[in-house]
């Protein structure tokens, strides 16, 4: 099987073993995704897990270098992950037609050396943040636009990309939601890009992760943890900014030690087992929608972002309904205590914790 | 002549290099209020979020800090670059389950 790499030996840094059997997550299976996907199956790294909850389009095509016509309306992840065996069969793909938030906890992350994002939202690149923080997991941003890119590095003590977040951007971010933090129904900014700009930002990226892969959280080739690379072609410009790590930034929150497995059967009641402890949920849950005209209330219990705005409208008398959201369950909340995990939908492999006094233990919910 | 330290001047520059200016700002003001304040004068578009890189001192500016001695000498080259978001297409509304 090595004999495919046989002109990769010739670099000497190179370690086609270590490649062939690490582990990268590509969020995102666009024009982006693409170009980093095939550069990894072609370098033979090992196992590539692709999400996307998107089908192919028409405008796809112009960007997306392994899609094709007879693609269109299939699952993004899924034709991406053939194509990439089919340029490399000797890797494993697995798609997962789903989102890099809600339907990934922060162990499923746990699962790889790298993450690699190509998105297309601030709100979506928090979420892999916060994922990859929790678990201590590197992780490669990209972005481009028509005549520029960029590409930065994050691992779990460096900056990361919430430390960068001015107001404007989080002003940007929030407009996606709404109070209830249900997901706007605005329609999104169309970001005019090529495909020359995608093979160039998809590139980096994929370099990027092979330096990780060879030298880990430490690595010294290439962007340093915590710069950021910014590219213009019209002039022709490339620098490359540090980046300041804030000691205040809410995202640092690592998962401290190992979690411990528990079934999504199990109830909030029998993981609370003093008067003060409450559980963090780690992800917003929509609990009802609450018509104060027909003085009604719809359960709900899902993940809020699950949603958008146009379920406030009540389906009865038209009226606005108000949200009831919540991340933690305390002994204070009723029904809730005794309603299995499981009901919540959680992400696969989703990491919460109970708060005891000054002490946190961490559980993966399994099952879910 | 004695330099205020109240006061830092510094070249501005958008990262297409189509505008540039020497400007004097109060070292009181952060990186995000000098975006801010630039962006309006050069009528930049507002629905972009751009970012302040020091190129002179190869930092980005944090957005919330202010201009101190620490982080902006006078005459350094600041580098207005703009947030990249784009990576895949974006669809006009996100999918919305079990309505």
């Amino acid at each position: 099987m090595l004999e495919r790499y046989a002109r990769h030996h010739l670099i000497d840094w190179w370690d086609q073993e270590k490649l062939l059997r690490s582990r990268v997550l590509v969020a995102g299976a666009g024009a982006l995704g693409n170009e980093v996907a095939k550069n990894l199956a072609l370098v033979g790294v090992g196992h590539l897990t692709i999400v996307d909850f998107d089908t192919i389009e028409l405008s796809n095509l112009t960007r997306a270098v392994l899609f094709r016509d007879s693609d269109l309306g299939k699952n993004k992840a899924d034709v991406l992950s053939e194509r990439c065996r089919e340029l490399s069969p000797d890797i494993r793909t697995e798609p997962v037609h789903g989102d890099v938030e809600l339907d990934l906890g922060a162990w499923e992350y746990k699962r790889f050396d790298v993450v690699l994002a190509c998105l297309d939202s601030i709100d979506a690149r928090l979420s892999i943040n916060a994922r990859c923080q929790q678990a201590s997991v590197p992780w490669v941003n990209g972005g481009m636009g028509a005549i520029a890119g960029e590409v930065a590095v994050f691992t779990p003590t460096s900056a990361c990309f919430q430390c960068t977040m001015s107001p404007d951007m989080w002003r940007r971010r929030n407009e996606r939601f709404s109070c209830g933090w249900l997901r706007s129904v605005l329609p999104e900014k169309k970001v005019a890009t090529t495909a020359t700009m995608s093979a160039l930002v998809g590139s980096i990226m994929a370099q990027e992760a092979l330096f990780l892969i060879h030298e880990g959280l430490n690595k010294v080739s290439g962007l340093k943890p915590g710069h950021r690379l910014f590219m213009q072609v019209k002039p022709y410009s490339l620098t490359v900014a540090e980046l300041t790590r804030d000691a205040n930034c809410t995202a640092h929150d690592t998962i401290s030690e190992e979690p411990s497995p528990i079934d999504s059967s199990l109830t909030p009641r029998e993981m609370l087992h003093q008067n003060d402890s409450y559980i963090e949920l780690n992800i917003d849950i929509l609990g009802s929608l609450i018509c104060q005209a027909c003085a009604e209330s719809d359960q709900i219990l899902r993940p809020a972002k699950r949603y958008d705005t146009s379920l406030l409208r009540c389906p009865k008398c038209g009226s606005e309904r108000k949200t009831e959201i919540f991340n933690v369950i305390d002994n204070n909340m009723g029904r809730l205590l005794d309603m299995p995990l499981r009901n919540l939908s959680l992400p696969k492999s989703h990491v919460i914790s109970v708060r005891e006094g000054t002490g946190r233990k961490y559980f993966v919910v399994k099952g879910t | 002549m004695r330099m205020s330290t109240d006061n830092v001047t510094v070249l501005i520059q958008t990262a297409d290099h189509v505008r540039k200016a020497e400007v004097t700002v109060p070292r009181s003001m952060t990186a995000s209020e000098l975006i801010e304040e630039t962006k309006k004068n050069w009528k930049l578009p507002g629905d972009v979020s751009f970012r302040l890189h020091n190129i002179t001192k190869g930092k980005e500016l944090p957005p919330n800090e202010k201009l101190s001695l620490d982080s902006v000498s006078d005459k350094d080259l600041l580098e207005l670059q703009p947030l990249l978001e784009a990576g895949m297409d974006p669809v006009s509304t996100r999918r919305t389950v079990d309505q």
